[in-house]
């Protein structure tokens, strides 16, 4: 009975609870909503498709630049910008700064908000201080600091609504990932994989920012937020998270939550991957280390974990299974599939079944000698011997690099082409583990490692990939890796960004190059799409070289001498040669004459 | 358990690195070194000093100390400061040691302090190594730029 009266308490107090929940369930429709940009990905199953047509395959060679406006922060620059109503939002890396532009008025600054994040985070984030985005929910812009903390600013005054510290920079926990709103849950992942950091994802509601549950990666059960429910499609049996390791190592064994979540609302299943285990140097942690790279569908209401599946057991080469999973209705072999497609760090493409996660396909997509085969009986990839890691032992010419054949960087699909567009790397390593020992707040690596061009001497490629036959369609080679989102539209236009300052427009179907922009410095961005209120349709995206590829320029690293960046500095030795630091969002559009969109409500408008 | 084996093996390791010299050895070491480092308060880490700087530029006591420097290489390791800096310290996390920019400065008193008390853009503070490690530690970061040219 009391706890009745309490639940009707809230319920009349909190009206605005309440409406929240329809408000957030309505995210689903809005993100239909092709004027708008309201989550990183576009929309729960991430395909990160617009249905914007105005800029079209023939007409896009007219692009122009639209209005520009710099950040004012030098670092790399990852994140999406969001379109919400008349107002395009970005956050910035460290120190996170979020900037409000009216698109009425050309990119005008409507406010600023600082979260004044905690100078001493930039000491424990492994790969540069990037920040991949905010996301929409409610009238709130919600976003993540790199000193752990989740805040949420009201969209129209920049004021901050609630303020939720959920992590530890003293541990090397910081925040990079961009947060996903599912009903009335923010979902938030950590960092720090590279510090013995033990993963988790954690739910927010969305009104408070009070923490509703947390689920971790490493542990036991009731830790990982495994109960009668889970059915893992590969292994059984209980406490894995503890069993699977040496003893106590799962509690700084890594499985951070630092990349994607994506939502089913049919399923009512959210999925997102967990990173390396901790340290690199598998010697010093024998077993498979569940549930390290790792991808988990839970309820979002509880955290319930629904099934999990591991695709590199006790993983030797840092591949982290943090890629984005893109949610996709196919007919394979003249069955109707729900799946969804993942480019893993260990250079293959899953189509896995989403409701059980059972593999459907697993096919190379970048070049691959450490693994032959993914193996479909137990789910497990089959290892090449002669590439196993080993204490003071350098073995060479390991593909793909740590980075692996894709890292954070986001793939599209488009359902006109039926097409994945996968922007990512050709990088091969040398790697030696040496000793480590754990020490708070500090790295727990013990790898000395040095990455290269992968064959053919390229370190990136643009490629367009088939998921139902799980095989590429054609592929344009880059000269670093493409560490930008991809974005596709209803224009049957595909754009990605690269690090040597190119934005570029490709035709989705062909391949075919149809427009490049020489932006201020390199591209590690996401591009977004949205219709401006004058009815014309604009592409934006943010400059600013850095992340793991470019941190020897946002770092000023010294590319004399190999290992710097956890291996990455020696395959990007020349990356200063073409880009200098800085952070600027650029938004394009066809000139009017070319767009023929109906003219402004207002005359004042642009 | 695990983490506190770890943290064992990591203080052995530092004990046997730092600690090798017989029982007078080190207390005539403790001398030079206190020495040192009673002048550290001087150290200037600004570009220039106001009115010309008081006191002598502070050496390393162990300064071009080949032991020194090979001790100096294993704490690098040991303290993970190359899990920041890099192995040959090329930079990661933390800025390179192994070129000529130093932001708080590259005089051996500079390099000490910003190892004592950290560095407010990520440097943690190392306060419980004692001076004779930390000076070690400055002789092998100030060979890192004589590195693989």
């Amino acid at each position: 009975m009391k706890q009745l009266t309490s639940i009707f308490a809230a319920c009349t107090v909190s009206l605005a609870a309440l409406c929240s929940v329809h408000a957030a369930e309505d995210l689903v429709k809005a993100s239909q909503d092709d004027a708008q940009w309201l989550m990183p990905a576009k929309n729960y199953a991430s395909t990160r498709f617009s249905g914007l047509n105005q800029i079209k395959t023939g007409n896009v060679k007219n692009l122009q630049v639209a209005w520009t406006f710099s950040t004012g922060v030098l670092r790399g620059h990852e994140a999406a910008p969001l379109v919400v109503g008349d107002t395009l939002y970005v956050v910035t890396p460290f120190p996170n700064l979020l900037y409000a532009l009216d698109l009425k008025q050309a990119g005008a600054l409507k406010w600023t908000y600082n979260p004044k994040a905690a100078r001493a985070a930039q000491g424990v984030a492994c790969c540069d201080v990037v920040n991949r985005g905010a996301a929409y929910s409610d009238g709130k812009i919600i976003f993540n600091t790199l000193d752990n903390h989740t805040v949420a600013v009201d969209a129209k005054t920049g004021k901050e609504v609630w303020n939720t510290q959920l992590g530890d920079i003293s541990r090397g926990e910081t925040i990079t990932m961009a947060p996903l709103v599912v009903k009335d849950k923010v979902l938030v992942g950590n960092s720090g994989g590279e510090m013995g950091v033990r993963g988790w994802l954690t739910a927010l509601d969305v009104q408070t920012g009070k923490i509703a549950w947390r689920a971790f990666s490493t542990g036991p059960d009731k830790d990982v937020l495994i109960g009668e429910d889970f059915k893992a499609p590969y292994v059984q049996g209980k406490d894995l998270g503890v069993k699977t390791w040496p003893a106590d190592a799962w509690k700084t064994g890594g499985g951070t939550a630092w990349g994607w979540v994506s939502y089913d609302p049919v399923a009512d299943l959210i999925y997102y991957g967990t990173s390396n285990p901790s340290p690199w140097n598998a010697n010093q942690r024998e077993g498979d280390n569940r549930w390290t790279t790792a991808i988990f569908a839970r309820k979002p209401e509880t955290g319930m974990a629904k099934w999990a599946y591991q695709y590199n057991p006790h993983d030797l080469y840092d591949y982290d299974a943090v890629n984005e999973n893109v949610l996709l209705d196919l007919t394979i072999e003249n069955k109707s599939r729900r799946v969804l497609a993942h480019a893993d760090r260990n250079g293959f493409m899953y189509i896995l079944d989403r409701l059980t996660g059972e593999i459907v396909s697993a096919e190379p997509y970048a070049p691959v000698n450490v693994i032959t085969r993914i193996d479909k009986t137990n789910g497990r990839p089959v290892m090449v011997e002669n590439k196993h890691t080993d204490l003071n032992k350098t073995i060479e010419n390991i593909c793909p690099a740590a980075s692996g054949g894709k890292d954070w960087q986001p793939m599209a699909f488009s359902p006109q082409t039926n097409l994945l567009y996968v922007p990512h790397n050709n990088l091969c390593m040398d790697m030696e583990a040496v000793p480590v020992g754990y020490v708070a707040g500090t790295p727990f690596v013990g790898a000395k490692v040095s990455m290269k061009a992968g064959p053919g001497g390229h370190r990136g490629a643009f490629t367009a990939w088939d998921p139902v036959l799980n095989k590429r369609v054609w592929s344009i080679e880059e000269k670093f890796p493409v560490w930008s989102g991809a974005l596709v539209t209803a224009g049957d236009v595909a754009f990605y960004g690269t690090m040597d300052r190119w934005i570029k427009a490709v035709d989705a179907k062909s391949g075919k190059a149809l427009w490049k922009f020489r932006m201020g410095s390199g591209v590690i961005g996401q591009p977004i799409t949205y219709r401006g209120p004058d009815n014309k349709q604009y592409v934006a995206v943010l400059t600013g070289p850095g992340g793991w590829a470019g941190a020897v320029v946002a770092g000023n690293l010294d590319k004399k001498v190999p290992y710097g960046a956890l291996g990455f500095v020696n395959a990007m030795t020349d990356l200063g040669d073409y880009t200098a630091q800085g952070g600027m969002l650029y938004v394009f559009a066809l000139p009017d004459d070319v767009a023929g969109a109906a003219p402004p409500p207002s005359g004042k408008s642009q | 358990m695990h983490r506190l084996w770890l943290k064992s093996i990591v203080g052995c390791w530092i004990a046997t690195i730092a600690c090798t010299s017989p029982a007078q050895d080190s207390s005539r070491q403790e001398k030079k070194t206190n020495a040192a480092t009673e002048q550290l308060l001087t150290v200037p880490i600004g570009g220039y000093v106001i009115g010309g700087h008081a006191g002598p530029i502070l050496k390393n006591p162990y300064e071009g100390d080949k032991q020194a420097i090979a001790q100096g290489r294993s704490l690098f390791d040991a303290m993970n400061c190359s899990g920041c800096h890099a192995p040959l310290g090329g930079g990661g996390m933390g800025p390179p040691l192994s070129d000529d920019d130093w932001i708080y400065g590259g005089e051996p008193g500079n390099i000490y302090l910003s190892v004592l008390q950290g560095r407010p853009n990520g440097m943690p503070a190392f306060q419980n190594l004692g001076s004779e490690v930390i000076w070690k530690l400055v002789s092998y970061i100030r060979t890192l730029n004589q590195h693989a040219r």
